[in-house]
C-alpha cells in the first residue's frame, strides 16, 4: 500500500498533515501491529528517548521493528516514534492503545501505564486552562469521540509528580475517518508542549495588569481606608492572576509603614470569606516582626529574599497552610509584602515560578515607585499651593497694614502739622498757643499709642507676649475706667450695671484696663449723637461676662465678622468700620481664655461682649 | 465769601479747620458725620462741601452719592479730605462724584487754595 506522503495539504503545521494522513490511512488497519510494536519494543526506548528530546525526522539509531512488517509499516512506525509531538491513539471506548515516545514523556507515563485506560481514568491529574479539572463532557478526547468532530487547541495542564509541577500541553484531537474491523471509531490526540507559551502568556497578563494599574495612576497610600474601589478592583484582578499563575489558594498584599514597621493590608483573596477575614485580621496594623515572629526573617525580606515558610511558622490562626512571602522593595527600602498561601505541603515552586514571583514583586515595586512619586508630587503641589495662599494672605495683611497705618498716622499728623503751622504763622493768644500745644501733644501721643499697639500685636503674633497675672477685681477696674473716661465727653451718660459679689479673677491688670478703656472709648466715638453707654458685668457659669453697650451708629452687617480683624479693609480700600484697638482687645481676652463678640443693629447701637473664665484660673 | 460745609468726625480736625478759616471771610458749617452733614447741606445749600471718607454712620462716599442724587444739590462741588492717599481711594472719590481730593495732613494754604479754585472768590489768607 503506497504511503500518501504527497497530496492535498490541510492547513496544519507541516508535521501534522503527514501524521494525520498516516493515521487516517494506516492506524486503523495496523492498530494491532502498532500496538504490538509499541508493547514489545518501545518501552525500552521510551526511557532513553524521554531524557533526550527526540528530534522530528531524526531516525532512531536502532531498529526495533519486528520482522514481518511491511516497508510502509516500518515507515509509519519510524515517523510516529521520531516525532516531537506526542501522538496518542485512542479507541472508540476511550482507551489508549498507542502512544509514541514524545507522548509518554509529556504525560510522564509509560505506555504500559496508559494502555487499556481512558484519559479520565488515568492516574494523572489534568487541569484546564483556568485551573479546574476536566469533566467527562469537557475532555477533548471524549468530545471528539462523541461528536466525531476535530477538537483543536485545547490547553491542558498535566501534573508531573516528580517535578511537583504542571506541564502545559496544547491538544488537538482528530477523529479517524475510516472505521475498521477493529473498531468502529477512533481518535488520535496530538500533543504539543505549551509550558513555555503558557508561562509567557501568564507573565504577560501580569505585566499588562501592572501596566494597567500604573496607567490608572494608582495611589498606593499607606492608609488602606483611603483607597478607591477602582484601585481595589485592579488589585483583585492582580490577586486572581497571582493565584492562577502560581496555583496558590490565597494571596495577600500589604504595605509597610516605614516609621512604625506596621503592615497595612491592601488586598486579600482567599478560598472563603472566613479565610479572608482571618488574613485581614492577622495582617492589618500588625508589626512585620511580630507577624513573622523572627527578626531574621525580616532581615531576609529586607535583603530581597523570598521566604518559603512551612507549617512550623504559624503566621495565621487559620487552617494549616504553607506560605511564600515576597518582598516589595522601593529601591533598597522594604515597602510591602506579597504573601501567597498553599493548602498542600507539596506545592513547591519551580525555579521558574520563584523567578516569576520575584518578578511580580518587582513589578509591584515599580507600580509603587510610580504611585509614590505621583503621591509626593501631589503633596508637594498641595504644600506649594498652601504656601502661596499664606504668602498672599500675609501680603494682603501687609498692604492693608501699610494702608491703615498710614491713614492713622496721616490723621494724627494733620493736627500736629496744622496746629504747629498756626502757632508759627497766625496771631494767636497765649491761651490759644497753650491749647494748640496740648492738641499737638495729644496727637503725638496718639501716634506713640498706635506704634505701641502695633508692636503689641506683633509681639502677640510672635507669641512672645506674656500675661503678668495677678488677682484682680473686674468691677473695680470698670468703675475706675468709667471715672477716667467721663470727663472726655459731655454728651454721653455713662452708666454701670455691675454684678454683686464678683469673684476675684486671675488676669493681667494693665492689659484688661486697656480692654475696658478701648471698649468705652469706642462706644463714645461711635455714638456721635451722645446717649447712654452702659458697662455691665454678669456672673455666669464658670466665667464673668462683661459688656459695653452704646446707642450709636452701629456696625454694617457685612463688617461685623471682620471688625476684630487687623487692618481690615473693604475692596474699595475703605477701612472696615475701624474700631480702634479691637484686634488687640480680642487677643488679650483670648489670652485670658475668654471670648469676645459683638452684637449690633445698624443705626441703633452696638454691644461688645467679653468673658473671662475664673474656674480655670484657680 | 463762600458758604462751606465741612464733614469731619474728629473734633481736633474740626477745631483746626475752624481756626484755619476764621480769618477768612468764608462761612464755615461743621458736621460730625455724614448724616449730620446732609442735614446741614440741605439747610445751608453751600457753595462747596468738604468731607472726610471714614466716618461713623454715613461715610463720605455715601454722603457724596446722596448729594449727587438730589437735583437741587447735585451742582455743589464736593472735595474729599482723607488720610487715604492711595490712587485707588482717590479714584473711588471721583467715582462718587468728587470734584477734587485733599490728603491729610493738609495746611491752611492747601485748604484755601481748594476753596479759591472752586468758589472763584478772593479770600483773605488767615495767616497774613
Amino acid at each position: 500500500m503506497p504511503l500518501l506522503l504527497m497530496g492535498p495539504s490541510p492547513a496544519y503545521v507541516p508535521n501534522r498533515p503527514l501524521l494525520v494522513y498516516l493515521c487516517t490511512l494506516q492506524i486503523g488497519k495496523y492498530k494491532k501491529l502498532v500496538g504490538q510494536l509499541m508493547n514489545r519494543d518501545e518501552i525500552s526506548r521510551t526511557h532513553a528517548l524521554a531524557k533526550s528530546e527526540p528530534q522530528a525526522g531524526a531516525m532512531p539509531t536502532d531498529s526495533p521493528i519486528a520482522s514481518g512488517t511491511t516497508e510502509e509499516e516500518r515507515q509509519l512506525y519510524t515517523l510516529c516514534a521520531a516525532m516531537s509531538q506526542g501522538v496518542v491513539c485512542i479507541d472508540a471506548g476511550g482507551e489508549v492503545v498507542m502512544a509514541n515516545t514524545a507522548a509518554q514523556s509529556m504525560l510522564a507515563m509509560t505506555l504500559d501505564e496508559m494502555q487499556q485506560r481512558t484519559p479520565l481514568e488515568l492516574p494523572w491529574h489534568a487541569i484546564q486552562d483556568d485551573g479546574t479539572s476536566f469533566s467527562y463532557e469537557s475532555h477533548p478526547v471524549m468530545q471528539a469521540l462523541q461528536t466525531d468532530q476535530h477538537i483543536s487547541g485545547v490547553i491542558m495542564g498535566i501534573y508531573h509528580p516528580k517535578e511537583q509541577t504542571y506541564h502545559w500541553l496544547k491538544v488537538d484531537v482528530i477523529p479517524l475517518a475510516g472505521a475498521t474491523e477493529y473498531a468502529s471509531q477512533q481518535v488520535v490526540a496530538i500533543l504539543q508542549d505549551y509550558t513555555g507559551p503558557k508561562h509567557t502568556q501568564k507573565a504577560l497578563d501580569v505585566i499588562l495588569a501592572m501596566t494597567d494599574a500604573l496607567r490608572q495612576n494608582m495611589h498606593y497610600t499607606t492608609v488602606a481606608e483611603s483607597r478607591t474601589n477602582t484601585e481595589t478592583a485592579v488589585e483583585e484582578r492582580l490577586a486572581h492572576l497571582i493565584c492562577h499563575l502560581l496555583n496558590c489558594q490565597r494571596v495577600g498584599i500589604a504595605l509597610l509603614d516605614s516609621d512604625t514597621e506596621n503592615l497595612h493590608l491592601i488586598f486579600v483573596m482567599g478560598i472563603s470569606p472566613e479565610h479572608e477575614y482571618h488574613w485581614s485580621n492577622s495582617l492589618q496594623g500588625v508589626r512585620l516582626v511580630n507577624f513573622l515572629g523572627d527578626p531574621s526573617l525580616v532581615s531576609q525580606l529586607h535583603s530581597g529574599e523570598v521566604l518559603s515558610l512551612d507549617i512550623s511558622v504559624p503566621l495565621f490562626n487559620d487552617q494549616i497552610s504553607y506560605k511564600r512571602i515576597a518582598p516589595i522593595l522601593f529601591g533598597i527600602d522594604l515597602v510591602g509584602i506579597l504573601i501567597i498561601g498553599y493548602e498542600h505541603a507539596g506545592s513547591q515552586l519551580t525555579i521558574e515560578e520563584m523567578e516569576l514571583l520575584e518578578g511580580m514583586s518587582r513589578l509591584a515595586s515599580l507600580a509603587l515607585v510610580g504611585a509614590k512619586m505621583q503621591h509626593e508630587r501631589d503633596q508637594s503641589l498641595t504644600e506649594l499651593r498652601e504656601v502661596r495662599e499664606e504668602l498672599a494672605r500675609v501680603d494682603k495683611l501687609k498692604s492693608n497694614f501699610v494702608a491703615v497705618m498710614s491713614h492713622e498716622v496721616r490723621s494724627a499728623l494733620t493736627g500736629i502739622q496744622g496746629f504747629s503751622e498756626l502757632m508759627r504763622d497766625a496771631n494767636l493768644t497765649a491761651s490759644e498757643m497753650k491749647e494748640f500745644a496740648v492738641d499737638i501733644h495729644s496727637d503725638a501721643r496718639r501716634i506713640v499709642r498706635m506704634i505701641s499697639d502695633m508692636l503689641d500685636l506683633n509681639r502677640m503674633e510672635d507669641e512672645r507676649i506674656e500675661l503678668n497675672p495677678g488677682w484682680l477685681d473686674l468691677n473695680a477696674m470698670i468703675v475706675d475706667a468709667v471715672s477716667r473716661i467721663r470727663p472726655t465727653t459731655h454728651s454721653h451718660l455713662i452708666r454701670m450695671q455691675l454684678a454683686r459679689a464678683l469673684p476675684v479673677l486671675l488676669g493681667d491688670h494693665e492689659k484688661l484696663v486697656y480692654v475696658i478703656m478701648h471698649l468705652l472709648a469706642n462706644a463714645i466715638k461711635y455714638s456721635p449723637d451722645g446717649g447712654e453707654v452702659v458697662a455691665s458685668t454678669v456672673l455666669e457659669d464658670g466665667s464673668v461676662h462683661a459688656s459695653v453697650r452704646d446707642h450709636g451708629v452701629g456696625i454694617p452687617a457685612i463688617d461685623i465678622e471682620r471688625i476684630f480683624e487687623r487692618y481690615a479693609r473693604t475692596d474699595t480700600g475703605r477701612v472696615v468700620s475701624a474700631r480702634q484697638g479691637l484686634p488687640l482687645v480680642r487677643e488679650v481676652i483670648q489670652l485670658h481664655g475668654g471670648q469676645v463678640w459683638v452684637e449690633s443693629i445698624l443705626g441703633a447701637g452696638s454691644t461688645i461682649h467679653f468673658t473671662i473664665p475664673f474656674t480655670n484660673n484657680r | 465769601m463762600a458758604k462751606i460745609v465741612f464733614c469731619e468726625d474728629e473734633t481736633q480736625i474740626q477745631k483746626l479747620v475752624r481756626v484755619m478759616l476764621r480769618s477768612s471771610n468764608h462761612q464755615l458749617f461743621l458736621a460730625s458725620d455724614g448724616n449730620e452733614g446732609l442735614e446741614v447741606i440741605e439747610r445751608e445749600l453751600p457753595d462747596l462741601i468738604f468731607t472726610d471718607i471714614s466716618m461713623p454712620g454715613r461715610d463720605g462716599y455715601q454722603l457724596a452719592d446722596e448729594v449727587k442724587s438730589r437735583a437741587h444739590l447735585a451742582h455743589i462741588p464736593i472735595i474729599f479730605i482723607s488720610a487715604f492717599a492711595q490712587r485707588t481711594a482717590i479714584d473711588e472719590g471721583y467715582r462718587h462724584g468728587g470734584s477734587s481730593y485733599l490728603t491729610k495732613p493738609f495746611s491752611a494754604h492747601d485748604l484755601l487754595e481748594k476753596i479759591n479754585a472752586f468758589c472763584n472768590v478772593q479770600a483773605r489768607s488767615p495767616v497774613e
